[in-house]
């Protein structure tokens, strides 16, 4: 019988474990790095092996866990949204289905975001205005639901209050608008940082 | 019911020349459910219940709290009223008294928000919109003014005034609302609505009314009925 080394074995169950991974994901992205922490710490503590064990069954557990969490946010966005539709009467004759199609992609790229909390409504101006949560600090996004816009126009805003005397707002196209959304967390990442620093 | 003339104009009114920043402020949301209201999440007002219904929620409409009573809240005027009533006016234009189903109904299926004057006015926003490398920056302020109308005296607006700065100086040139572009108007009612959700909340727990000197021209005169 063929012997199979420890790392051959380790790596073979690595690339598994990844093709699974990539299997059960749909537009979400981990970077392995997970993959590769289970690898480490997982040696089996029954048979005092070297071997490196991949808890796979873990590994699966928390990102199933964590898709799980957020396939609930995203479809309770959705859910709130069509109601609010349905119970308002200024906007019963919005189309669900259409600004469903308009927002589901930014829905999951917030998502992505881990935000501590977000919620999304529709406005009476052709708009749906999210309000993000990350580290304490609120975020507000508002997406245009337009078809086209002219050329002073915007697609879309966003924003922040943190500072009392100078509430700071940015305009124009989604990719204008979310590079200036990742500086701010960016600012918000370090800014915690520093404080548990401090703390 | 008949229509309360307290909060019609009068001829022996003026424009409220009093400080007012502790002063509350109210406005009528499409329901009059909490729930419905208030995001408990959040902590804050829903937007939607904000600015109802398709509204300029950057010239918000709202009404001083005091002779103005949170009762007064549930008169919705039908469209004839709206016509005669629901337009602008001096503080002293003599009105005649609007007429239950006629010109007014009483709605019970309203709510109210409240706000401080202070807490409203001055709020402060930088905007900058399109490119990072050629941005262009505006800046806006919120004020709140005293904004009679045909059917109530006690009417304010909480409004932006919108600045650039001018071309190799440190002025700021003020931009008339006929010249805010598309994209600028959005910008502005979104950074309008993200402050205000924040700032109205559901009670109202103790407001200031004012001295009759601060509205009428002469207090020792007795009240016109019209």
């Amino acid at each position: 019988m063929a012997t199979v080394s420890p790392e051959c074995q380790a790596n073979s169950i690595k690339q598994e474990v990844v093709r699974q991974h990539n299997k059960s994901q749909n537009s979400l992205t981990y970077d392995g790095q997970l993959v590769n922490d289970y690898l480490l710490i997982s040696v089996d503590p029954f048979l005092h092996s070297r071997v490196s064990v991949i808890r796979a069954d873990q590994y699966f557990r928390k990102h199933k866990e964590s898709d799980l969490l957020i396939s609930r946010k995203f479809v309770k966005i959705l859910r709130d949204l069509e109601n609010q539709l349905g119970s308002d009467d200024y906007l019963k004759s919005e189309s669900f289905t259409n600004i469903r199609s308009k927002i589901e992609p930014f829905i999951s790229y917030l998502l992505s975001l881990s935000p501590d909390n977000i919620k999304a409504e529709a406005t009476y101006d052709n708009s749906v205005f999210f309000t993000f949560v990350k580290n304490g600090k609120k975020y507000f996004l508002e997406k245009y639901l337009n078809d086209s816009i002219g050329f002073d126009d915007i697609e879309m805003s966003l924003v922040v209050n943190d500072d009392p005397e100078n509430t700071r707002s940015y305009g124009g196209t989604i990719s204008q608008v979310l590079r200036e959304f990742n500086k701010e967390l960016g600012k918000n990442y370090l800014d915690s940082i520093l404080s548990s620093q401090r703390i | 019911m008949a229509y309360p003339v307290q909060i019609l104009p009068n001829s022996n009114y003026k424009f409220i020349d009093c400080h007012v920043g502790d002063c509350v402020l109210m406005r009528t949301t499409g329901s009059p459910s909490d729930e419905d209201i208030w995001d408990s999440d959040l902590q804050q007002i829903k937007v939607a219940q904000l600015a109802n219904p398709r509204e300029r929620v950057y010239d918000m409409s709202t009404n001083l709290l005091g002779v103005f009573e949170r009762d007064h809240c549930k008169i919705h005027f039908t469209q004839t009223g709206k016509e005669k009533y629901s337009v602008s006016c001096e503080p002293d234009t003599v009105v005649e008294n609007p007429t239950e189903i006629i010109d007014f109904l009483l709605l019970d299926t309203v709510g109210i928000i409240y706000a401080k004057i202070e807490d409203v006015a001055g709020i402060k926003v930088t905007y900058t919109s399109g490119d990072s490398k050629n941005p262009i920056t505006y800046y806006g302020e919120s004020f709140v003014k005293h904004t009679p109308m045909r059917w109530n005296f006690w009417h304010y607006s909480i409004d932006w005034k919108i600045s650039i700065k001018s071309a190799g100086s440190d002025e700021y040139e003020t931009v008339p609302q006929e010249r805010l572009t598309t994209g600028m108007l959005k910008q502005i009612a979104s950074a309008a609505r993200s402050r205000l959700v924040e700032k109205f909340s559901l009670a109202c727990d103790s407001y200031n009314i004012l001295d009759e000197s601060c509205y009428m021209k002469d207090p020792a005169l007795p009240q016109q009925i019209t």
